[in-house]
């Protein structure tokens, strides 16, 4: 079975995405940044707004500062999660294959939970972490269980 | 399932890391494999085998849970 992984530079590449999105996320929503040079025409396969309607195939004026942080988010974390490590051997593939399944299990079962005791703009902004829960709870299982099994080397020396 | 790679491994005088560098994987595997914490593949069970010049079943033995 032939997996794809990114080569291994990417890995800081991603730390370093990533730490760039939470810097500019962080700053939108504490110091509401914005910059209007960012305010372009993009094209909408379909596009709802609240007053003015639904509009299919159109040009529309969009400010494109979210989509950039999300999209930095996005592939910050697949690079620091998804590249080869040093040596790539049957015990990381192992590693990363639980750490995504259990990824995978904790994000939809805060999802329910979210669901249930969440409600209105509450769960708007949970949906928003669920759009990289998966992601962000796989990195974090994953790099912690690369530094426990480091550690545990330490022990042996 | 058991095994005897650290007794081997003392026999022939190798490192976690020597012995990890001769079947091509990272020591954090031959750590985890020495604790019973993870169990090698078969491709791996016959490099390991083929460095301490054994059988298979000689390096790994089934326990009564397995």
């Amino acid at each position: 079975m032939k997996t794809y992984l990114f080569p291994s530079v990417y890995q800081k590449l991603g730390f370093t995405l990533f730490i760039v999105a939470l810097v500019l996320f962080i700053g939108t929503l504490v110091f509401d940044w914005e910059f209007s040079f960012l305010t372009v025409k993009v094209w909408a396969l379909w596009d709802i707004e609240f007053l003015a309607g639904t509009q299919y195939f159109a040009f529309i004026e969009n400010n494109i500062f979210d989509e950039i942080i999300l999209v930095l988010f996005i592939l910050g974390l697949l690079f620091s999660g998804f590249s080869k490590q040093k040596i790539e051997d049957e015990y990381i593939a192992k590693t990363r294959l639980s750490s995504l399944l259990s990824a995978v299990l904790i994000n939809y079962v805060l999802l329910i939970l979210g669901s249930f005791f969440l409600y209105g703009l509450a769960f708007y902004y949970f949906a928003l972490f669920a759009l990289l829960g998966v992601l962000l709870i796989y990195n974090l299982k994953f790099h912690l269980n690369l530094y426990v099994q480091q550690k545990s080397l330490q022990h042996e020396e | 399932m058991k095994n005897k790679i650290k007794i081997y491994r003392a026999k022939f005088e190798l490192t976690q890391a020597q012995l990890a560098e001769l079947v091509q994987v990272s020591r954090q595997s031959i750590n985890a494999i020495e604790k019973s914490k993870y169990v090698p593949s078969t491709v791996l069970a016959l490099k390991l085998a083929r460095v301490f010049k054994v059988r298979v079943e000689d390096l790994f033995e089934l326990e009564n849970l397995d």
